[in-house]
């Protein structure tokens, strides 16, 4: 669109109107003065030829002016603006510049609004008691606008649309550049955000549910921060079952945040992050399993008692006597496969009451 | 803790859930409710162990408790006590001494499916020792008032996800250093028995040796020390009787000697550490045995029962069961 259409083109031309002026003022006299009708008449007829071709001319170079301008403006998109300008007369340069500093001092008023504006849409529209799956095209449409207006003022400082109290479900938000975004206390329910960007985004009691975050970018996104007032008390974030393929947190900044049976990501990878932020920052649920997987060797040998280890729990004393009782009368490959199985289940079960004796059987 | 008949009404009439022990006659006079029973005259309270027909014994089940249901079983359904146990929570179980239900259990328990997968805690109810052969151990549903001394009365209690039951046990007694004792049958009575390896009649083996019955024969179960009583030595039939079984390929010695009861109670359980104990029972034979009339063993207040269950039946041991939150 071009930003220049429509508008009232003012010529400034002070030596015009002194000199139509002067010529008005010089003709009246001189037709005062005249005796003779015939020439009053030749003077008053020969002023009003000379207005009517002056106005004609100021005329026709206003035209040209707005001419030159639209058609100038008309290219601005297929142009570069520094030929533009270059190619300008010095009026419509004057012109342009008055614009740009009218567009650039309204640049952080209107920036603001539009976020404002959208921000507000969006609250409205999607909150707990308002959102309805049939307005997902409109609430996919504002937050790709927001997400792309300008993300710093003319001041260079960092303007931050805010996505609050909102609940939305099943949109495809892929490729978005999130960056800065301040997500509060909204709730995102099989949402795909893969290959987007989050970026310095700030997440405050944010869940994610189900869905999608695969291969985004939270390099220095920040979860469960205060933000601005450090009386307010930070909340929790939450990734439940939600995919984490090919997402690193490592560069992220994370003070509270839950992960809840999330999928595709390594459970040492989760153990590494909790171990950077801290078991009571970075939260797994499940705990993480001490228990090795059913196909290490060393089940075997706890079953056949080639490990020996005294239990303090009661039925893991039961349970492991009673299986090798059982080997004893039958110690075929089949039998000894179900018993792994079963000692397992129970590890897996039990795991936090014999963490201690988990560690001791398999260092 | 012991209550007066009124007291335990008014718990009953507040839709509390208990677990109650006492005597026959009181028990079958209680209002309908939330509560199953067995019956014993045996308890250790506040001011150590009583025997009394006058009061009852109240196990006061947890607020948390999620859901519940109470359910009797007989030799027929007993299998699937741990199956129909929920996935997080515990069974209490009563069995009333001497009945088929107790045999078939005490036998079959350790092979029933899940069984060590969820956590089953339990007596077994008895009558006064004078009435041993006159009356017969009972149980009662609370919420029907049905009495039984052939069927086991069971609460299955649902626990929130974030809390765990554990059951552990109290033994004082450890294997000596004496012989190795296999038996090559299983059940309550036994002939023959293997002595390092040597077949032996074992009422020979335990007269010849003069060993105190009183001390229970102990297995080994992967850490777990495991109690067998002796009932009875029979003279005529060359007979050992015991208070549980006996199972096959299981490595058993005599218990070594005990000095003071008391003592050695303190001791396991300083061992043993802290417990927030829910529930608790000990055993009539450490009642008899370790004189406990009017003595008290730490904070374990508890019927004294014919036998305890921790999975499995269990003999002169005291079971609790604690519960832990994560």
């Amino acid at each position: 669109m071009n930003k220049f259409n429509n508008k009232k083109i003012n010529i400034p031309s002070l030596t015009n109107y002194v000199l139509i002026s002067f010529t008005i003022f010089i003709a009246l006299a001189l037709a005062i003065l005249e005796q003779n009708l015939q020439f009053k008449i030749i003077i008053i007829a020969i002023m009003f030829i000379f207005l009517i071709v002056t106005f004609l001319m100021i005329r026709i170079k206003n035209n040209s002016i707005k001419t030159e301008y639209n058609s100038l403006n008309e290219s601005n998109n297929r142009r570069n603006i520094e030929q533009i300008f270059e190619n300008a007369s010095d009026n419509v340069k004057v012109e342009l510049l008055s614009e740009i500093l009218s567009e650039v001092n309204g640049y952080s008023k209107k920036l603001e609004t539009y976020y404002n504006l959208l921000s507000t849409y969006l609250s409205n529209i999607s909150n707990e008691s308002t959102y309805h799956e049939d307005n997902n095209n409109m609430i996919k449409l504002v937050i790709e606008t927001l997400s792309n207006l300008p993300k710093y003022d003319i001041n260079n400082k960092v303007v931050c649309p805010y996505i609050n109290n909102i609940v939305i479900k099943n949109i495809s938000l892929r490729n978005i550049n999130f960056n800065n975004f301040v997500f509060f206390e909204s709730t995102f329910v099989n949402m795909d955000f893969s290959n987007s960007t989050f970026i310095n985004s700030n997440f405050i009691g944010t869940n994610f549910t189900g869905g999608s975050i695969e291969s985004c970018n939270f390099r220095n996104a920040k979860f469960g921060y205060k933000l601005g007032n450090a009386a307010t008390p930070s909340k929790i974030n939450k990734f439940t079952r939600t995919n984490l393929g090919s997402t690193n947190f490592g560069a992220s900044k994370i003070k509270y945040c839950e992960f809840i049976s999330v999928k595709n990501i390594a459970m040492d990878k989760l153990l590494l992050l909790q171990r950077k932020f801290g078991k009571e920052k970075l939260v797994i649920y499940p705990k993480p399993s001490l228990v090795p997987n059913i196909d290490d060797l060393r089940w075997r040998d706890l079953i056949l008692g080639n490990i020996n280890h005294e239990f303090k729990c009661i039925p893991a004393s039961f349970l492991l006597s009673r299986l090798r009782d059982r080997i004893k009368y039958d110690n075929s490959e089949t039998s000894i496969t179900k018993c792994i199985k079963e000692v397992h289940v129970f590890f897996c079960k039990y795991q936090s009451l014999i963490s201690d004796d988990i560690q001791k059987i398999f260092n | 803790m012991l209550y007066s008949f009124n007291d335990i009404s008014k718990k009953i009439n507040n839709n509390e859930l208990l677990i109650l022990a006492g005597d026959e006659q009181l028990l079958k006079k209680l209002p309908r409710g939330t509560w199953i029973g067995g019956t014993i005259p045996y308890f250790i309270d506040k001011n150590g162990g009583v025997f009394t027909k006058d009061k009852i014994f109240v196990n006061e089940l947890p607020s948390y408790i999620s859901n519940f249901e109470i359910k009797y079983y007989d030799e027929k359904n007993i299998e699937k006590i741990a199956i129909e146990a929920p996935e997080n929570g515990f069974t209490f179980l009563i069995i009333p001494a001497s009945s088929e239900i107790h045999t078939k259990y005490s036998q079959g328990a350790p092979s029933y499916e899940d069984i060590f997968m969820k956590p089953i805690i339990g007596w077994i109810s008895g009558v006064s020792l004078d009435d041993i052969g006159k009356e017969s151990a009972k149980v009662i549903d609370g919420t029907t008032g049905e009495i039984s001394d052939t069927k086991a009365i069971a609460i299955h209690l649902e626990l929130k996800l974030d809390m765990m039951a554990n059951i552990g046990i109290i033994n004082i007694f450890e294997q000596g250093n004496g012989d190795i004792i296999e038996f090559d049958s299983e059940g309550f009575s036994v002939e023959d028995c293997l002595v390092n390896g040597k077949k032996q009649n074992f009422y020979d083996y335990i007269t010849i040796n003069k060993f105190d019955t009183r001390l229970p024969i102990v297995a080994n179960y992967c850490g777990a020390m495991v109690n067998v009583s002796f009932q009875s030595v029979d003279e005529k039939e060359k007979k050992v009787n015991f208070y549980a079984p006996v199972f096959k390929n299981i490595k058993y010695k005599i218990a070594a000697p005990i000095d003071n009861y008391i003592q050695e109670f303190e001791k396991a359980i300083q061992y043993t550490g802290e417990k927030s104990t829910v529930l608790s029972c000990n055993c009539i034979l450490n009642y008899l045995y370790g004189d406990l009339e009017g003595k008290r063993t730490s904070n374990f207040l508890s019927p004294i029962t014919f036998g305890e269950i921790a999975y499995q039946l269990l003999n002169q041991t005291l079971v609790y069961l604690e519960i832990n939150e994560f």
